[in-house]
């Protein structure tokens, strides 16, 4: 598993499939590294937003709303990871993820 | 009579008719631009559960899948866990009712993991001629997991019935693999569909629109 996969899982957007297979990812290099933190958070918001959308109508648009509120903050948490940015940096990309996710599914 | 069709229910017939509006009336098909779980976009949505286990929603599918089975040889019915099973119930109830049981088995997604380690429930005879129900056919994944148990237990799979087609290529490959298919409602792919206007009955029979 590599930050690559997540990329290119991201690019996919979100529906249910896609989402198991963005937290199996994040599990997987969760458990592959010394800190697994940023995987473990992205792996609990993948999996929340599954609960709120498993056996339910989802309507393209609130799915597109909710891809349009955080997917910045992800797809910056990940550059900031290959990028290797300071622990700080990442907390700061973390809790602007969470935030966002918060505001989202409150 | 005048026989009159409709691209979703085919031949209609007040009963198909009611089984539509009530699929409707219950919540279990939506219309609108939906993202399905494998990320497919769709613009209607079918959750048979909210039909199935409706009294009325019930009774009517099991009416139908009945008169369906009735002129075929058929020792058993039987489906996957879990949008079968208020399917086949509904079935068995009716057919005890009209004097013809037809006893019902389920399958299970896996094998029980204790005790008799069963994959295939209740009234199941090996080497049987079955028919086989579920509630929607997508890609036919369901479907076939059900077939497949039966098959590899020595049954003849006589017609598989869905209440809802969405066309997604399920159907399509159960017929290519010569299975005798059936759907009650069949849903087009997105931007084909084309609901029946038509209020206006004659002998019994709603008018529809033929199909194009």
């Amino acid at each position: 598993m590599s930050l690559q996969k997540l990329r290119e899982g991201l690019k996919k957007g979100f529906y249910l499939d896609n989402l198991y297979e963005l937290a199996r990812i994040c599990r997987s290099m969760a458990l592959d590294t010394t800190s697994p933190a940023p995987f473990f958070i992205m792996e609990y918001i993948f999996l929340d937003i599954v609960q709120h959308w498993e056996g339910k109508p989802l309507l393209v648009e609130d799915a597109k709303l909710v891809e349009a509120k955080i997917m910045e903050a992800l797809e910056g948490l990940i550059e900031g990871l290959v990028a290797d940015a300071p622990s700080e940096e990442v907390f700061s990309l973390l809790n602007r993820i969470v935030s966002d996710y918060l505001i989202v599914f409150p | 009579m005048v026989v009159s069709y409709s691209l979703e229910l085919g031949v209609v017939t007040p009963r198909t008719q009611r089984i539509f509006d009530l699929a409707h009336e219950t919540g279990a098909l939506l219309h609108g631009e939906f993202t399905l779980a494998s990320g497919r976009k769709s613009d209607h949505y079918f959750e048979g559960k909210r039909l199935t286990l409706y009294p009325e929603g019930a009774y009517l599918i099991g009416k139908e899948i009945f008169e369906r089975l009735s002129n075929i040889d058929v020792d058993s019915i039987g489906g996957l866990v879990l949008g079968a099973f208020p399917i086949i119930t509904a079935v068995a109830l009716v057919s005890h009712e009209e004097g013809k049981p037809i006893p019902s088995f389920i399958v299970r997604e896996q094998p029980k993991e204790h005790g008799t380690r069963k994959k295939i429930e209740g009234h199941f005879i090996k080497g049987s001629k079955v028919a086989i129900v579920d509630d929607v056919i997508t890609t036919g994944g369901s479907v076939l997991k059900a077939i497949k148990a039966v098959e590899e237990e020595g049954c003849e799979v006589v017609k598989v019935i869905v209440i809802v087609d969405r066309h997604e290529g399920g159907s399509e490959l159960l017929r290519r693999e010569g299975y005798d298919f059936e759907a009650i409602i069949n849903l087009p792919p997105s931007g084909e569909a084309s609901i029946s206007e038509s209020s206006e009955t004659k002998g019994g029979v709603k008018e529809g629109i033929l199909p194009r």
